[in-house]
């Protein structure tokens, strides 16, 4: 379970590596090809975040074909939208509730530091790695849908680095 | 019932109603005791079924609190405008909820935003705001620690 | 009857299913914590029952299917068959047999356990 001890027989044996290697290519083609978002569309950017879903920029053709609403069969979490301070709870628990391996993407400005309301506001975060590890930023304000499909993949090529191998971190 | 048949019967019940500025709805001044009293007898006998909103004004340079509450009839077309002033430090109104059942929200966020307590609201809880903040955002005179200001531009 | 071939096909069956499962159980993450065990209700505490109660006649409904599937189940082994019986006794048995199913069918629409509504 959570993948290949580093000194195990199957590393150590002839030919285990590249099984390794082969099985990693596999699998993170199969999860990067096929990443369900979990659209949590707070403020504009989720426009622009529906706009990349519809037909002129149609992300289903990557393979996102599924913008759950559910965390449990969700793969990545696009948060595209400002961040008020009762709204910190919900998302923190959301992401908990997505199963690994799970990615998170921050879309706008608002959600990367606050955005416009940086200045003058009493109950924004200033920035969403505050409450959940973040793995693409997407500047703008918002992103265009051009910019969006970059940054998801963006994210297909982090993803296509990993290995289940285990390392020190968690897969 | 028609259109000028409620704007004269509007104007029966509240001497003073006027519209400023002129193409908005007529409001008039009430008191805090007389506003369940009639915001009962607008909605039973002139059909003003729905109630736009409950907003808060806060003046304090006249050390008042203002609480508009507005309303609208499907059946004439009409909207007029109750206006109630409460003393900007003991800020108390009775709540509309049993004559209004969208007041439920508009009285909590009103209540959050400026201070204003309704008594007998079925469900005070703040609407908008995290529950551990202090201080009320609408008011004029508020700063929270949380607030970045933006630099002066030389 | 060649059996030897099924126990390959069942053997076969086994074994693609227990891989997939088992090198998913070797290679997933599996961190469980206590929020992700949690019951799923958009990210707040979940307030309420969580038994929904379901409208009857969606009993009513499933009943009436299981009895006349059952039958058509029973009906197929019964025409392979047809052929090869001299005479009238299968036609007759079969008549007895859509009768008393024909009777509990115009039981249930007497009844009004065919209107939705």
């Amino acid at each position: 379970m959570n993948g290949i001890d580093q000194d195990s027989l199957l590393l150590r044996m002839p030919g285990g590596q590249v099984l390794v290697s082969s099985l990693d290519r596999m699998i993170n083609a199969s999860r990067s090809n096929s990443l369900w978002t979990l659209t949590f569309g707070l403020a504009c950017c989720a426009i622009e975040m529906m706009a990349t879903g519809a037909s002129t920029y149609d992300w289903a053709r990557f393979g996102f074909e599924v913008p759950s609403a559910s965390p449990r069969r969700a793969d990545m979490m696009i948060l595209a939208g400002t961040v008020v301070r009762k709204m910190v709870p919900i998302i923190r628990t959301l992401y908990e509730q997505m199963p690994e391996p799970k990615y998170v993407i921050a879309m706008g400005s608002c959600a990367i530091s606050g955005g416009p309301y940086v200045y003058d506001s009493y109950t924004i975060v200033r920035g969403m790695e505050e409450i959940v590890p973040v793995d693409v930023y997407i500047p703008g304000c918002p992103p265009r849908p051009e910019a969006l499909l970059h940054g998801l993949m963006t994210l297909q090529d982090r993803i296509k680095g990993q290995s289940v191998k285990k390392t020190g971190v968690d897969a | 019932m028609t259109g000028p048949e409620a704007l004269d019967a509007l104007r029966d019940r509240f001497p003073g109603l006027r519209a400023h500025p002129p193409d908005s709805a007529p409001g008039a001044v009430v008191e805090p005791d007389a506003l369940r009293s009639h915001l009962l007898n607008l909605r039973d006998q002139l059909r003003f079924d729905f109630l736009v909103f409950v907003a808060g004004l806060d003046r304090p340079a006249q050390s008042q609190m203002e609480l508009v509450y507005r309303l609208f009839s499907w059946e004439t077309k009409i909207s007029v405008a109750l206006r109630v002033l409460l003393p900007r430090d003991a800020a108390r109104v009775d709540t509309v909820c049993d004559i209004y059942r969208a007041a439920e929200w508009h009285e909590r966020e009103t209540a959050e935003m400026f201070g204003i307590e309704f008594a007998g609201h079925p469900d005070p809880r703040k609407l908008l705001l995290p529950d551990d903040i202090e201080g009320h955002p609408l008011r004029k005179d508020f700063t929270h620690p949380n607030m970045i200001r933006l630099p002066e531009v030389e | 009857m060649e059996y030897g071939t099924v126990l390959m096909f069942l053997a076969i069956a086994l074994l693609l299913g227990g891989t997939a499962l088992g090198v998913n159980k070797l290679l997933m993450p599996y961190h469980p914590n206590s929020i992700k065990n949690a019951t799923y209700e958009c990210g707040n505490e979940p307030v309420g029952d969580a038994q929904i109660r379901y409208n009857v006649r969606f009993y009513i409904f499933a009943l009436l299917y299981v009895v006349f599937a059952v039958e058509a189940a029973f009906l197929f082994p019964w025409a392979v068959v047809y052929r090869e019986i001299e005479g009238l006794l299968p036609l007759g048995e079969v008549i007895v047999f859509i009768g008393v199913l024909v009777l509990a069918l115009a039981y249930a629409w007497r009844k009004g356990a065919l209107q939705w509504d």
